[in-house]
């Protein structure tokens, strides 16, 4: 899960079940590196995943409309090609 | 004079730097703003609008040792929906013993005389087999094909997995290779294999993700992949003995230059491991592999994802550290610091439950059990942090055997040390020097 960049709801609920154990039992200096940490830790991970969500949506909406135009194209074909049949046969 | 001519110079050299500063400054700003706009830019690469047929000699190279009926499988269909290709099947040195049983090569042959049959004269493994192929294509370097499929021997796919793959790779003369869209063959045999099914999902969301980011997805798999032979040919075709040959080759083709890109319509299915032990051996090897490509510094720029990946979770290893180090238990309410992350933390993690749940959509094969499993996400929880564990294991065993290249072993206690714990690893999964396919 870890190598999946933009991350899961998986390792994020892992971050926060730390985040939850690490702000009840830290104070002083622990908690000070601990947020400057974890903040930076939230920050990468927050905008890698909220950009691979971004391309995902434009990609597979990309994906969708080059299928339809494809599904068209051929449906368009196939018409052309029974309209071709009906025209040699005379019906 | 002279004082005045070593002030203007010093002047001179002072003007010349803040020069220089700004405009490395204004480098690293630059470069800043390409990286941000890169990470969220969309796929600049064009995919085929129609199906007409494409005018490219392709093929299709199947290595296998000690194959199955599914096998032959996989060659009827190649053949039957695709006439236009040429089918190779490379056996890497099955035992005789075993075809004389169970005659799967004597099937193959039987299906048609245009298939093509080579026999590697040792086990060479995967990706010593393809290139055994190759090798044996290139005889004949008038008549190399332009486009060459890899795939498994136990892949499963339909009539439009091929063409649309090739097509795929044709569209854009930038793209070295393509792969399909994967998705798990016997989900419902098991628990571990349903959830599988849910992690490939996973993969499939990220490659469409990556399409354009960094050249393209992380990896090419090496269940079926289309690849320009001369693209092949000019990188240096796959590289043996590799953990993981199908990643190194995509690393190498985007150092190269070359982008990669998923095919979103041509689908494959493949069997994923259905016992703990397997699984476990396979991501062991995968995560291994990973890491020797991570350690290659000239892939680095190929592999951002990768890089961004490990970084995060050593950054969390630090982090559990620190709480080990500084915690003291019942100090009490959590601080304004604390109470933001924890809150930024919950939001996050309620982003990406709800993407997760309405990307079930893509899922063509859900049934109720899949929408428990993932609705609930503690079995996918659980999942998750069991395999982070084969990351912890890898990282472990690449400390050893970097300690034993840098402490060679001296006396015979420490050379029985040593080779004790190799051979515990090795147990466990993690070796320096296998293929995908064993002997």
């Amino acid at each position: 899960m870890w190598n999946l960049h933009g991350g899961t709801a998986i390792g994020v609920a892992t971050s926060a079940t730390l985040s939850i154990i690490g702000g009840t039992y830290l104070h002083g200096a622990g908690l000070v590196a601990l947020s400057i940490l974890f903040l930076g830790v939230m920050f990468v991970s927050t905008l890698l995943a909220v950009a691979t969500m971004v391309r995902f949506f434009r990609n597979q909406h990309r994906n969708d409309r080059y299928a339809e135009i494809k599904d068209a194209r051929q449906a368009w074909v196939e018409a052309h090609a029974r309209s071709c049949v009906f025209a040699d046969t005379g019906m | 004079m002279g004082y005045k001519n070593e002030t203007r110079s010093t002047h001179g050299v002072l003007y010349m730097r803040v020069v220089e500063g700004t405009q490395r400054f204004g480098t690293i700003i630059r470069r800043i703003w390409c990286a941000l706009v890169s990470i969220f830019s969309m796929s600049d690469l064009s995919l085929p609008r129609d199906n007409v047929a494409y005018n490219a000699s392709v093929y299709a190279i199947i290595p296998t040792h000690k194959p199955r009926k599914i096998t032959v499988q996989l060659v009827r269909d190649l053949i039957r929906w695709n006439p236009d290709v040429t089918v190779c099947v490379v056996d890497d040195c099955t035992p005789k013993e075993y075809e004389a049983q169970h005659h799967i090569f004597r099937s193959i042959r039987k299906l048609s005389p245009d298939v093509r049959y080579f026999r590697t004269q040792e086990n060479r493994l995967k990706a010593g087999a393809i290139n055994y192929a190759i090798a044996e294509l290139m005889r004949d370097p008038e008549h190399l094909p332009d486009v060459i499929v890899t795939l498994d021997d136990d892949v499963v796919i339909d009539q439009r997995t091929i063409p649309e793959l090739v097509r795929t790779l044709l569209a854009d003369v930038r793209v070295g290779a393509a792969c399909t869209q994967c998705r798990v063959l016997n989900k419902n045999k098991n628990m571990l294999t349903r959830l599988q099914g849910l992690e490939y999902l996973g993969f499939n969301a990220v490659r469409i993700a990556d399409e354009s980011f960094f050249n393209g997805p992380l990896v090419m798999h090496g269940m079926l992949s289309a690849f320009r032979t001369k693209t092949l040919i000019e990188v240096g075709l796959f590289a043996e003995r590799h953990l993981i040959e199908d990643y190194e080759m995509t690393a190498r083709l985007k150092t190269a230059g070359y982008r990669v890109r998923l095919s979103p319509q041509s689908l494959a299915w493949t069997e994923v491991p259905e016992t703990f032990g397997q699984l476990w051996r396979q991501r062991a090897r995968w995560i291994n592999g990973g890491i020797t490509i991570l350690g290659v510094r000239k892939y680095w720029r190929a592999i951002p994802q990768d890089l961004i990946g490990h970084a995060m979770f050593l950054a969390t290893v630090l982090l559990v550290g620190l709480i080990a180090f500084f915690g003291k238990a019942g100090s009490g309410e959590p601080s304004l610091a604390a109470s933001i992350i924890i809150v930024l933390s919950i939001c996050q993690a309620i982003v990406f439950y709800v993407f997760q749940v309405w990307y079930m959509r893509y899922y063509a094969e859900r049934d109720p059990v899949d929408w428990i499993l993932r609705l609930t996400l503690v079995p996918e929880f659980l999942y998750a942090n069991v395999l982070t564990l084969v990351l912890a294991g890898a990282y472990v065993f690449r400390l050893f055997e970097r300690t034993a290249v840098i402490f060679p072993v001296g006396n015979k206690m420490s050379r029985i040390t040593t080779s004790w714990l190799r051979a515990l690893f090795a147990r466990i999964g993690f070796t320096s020097g296998w293929g995908t396919k064993g002997a």
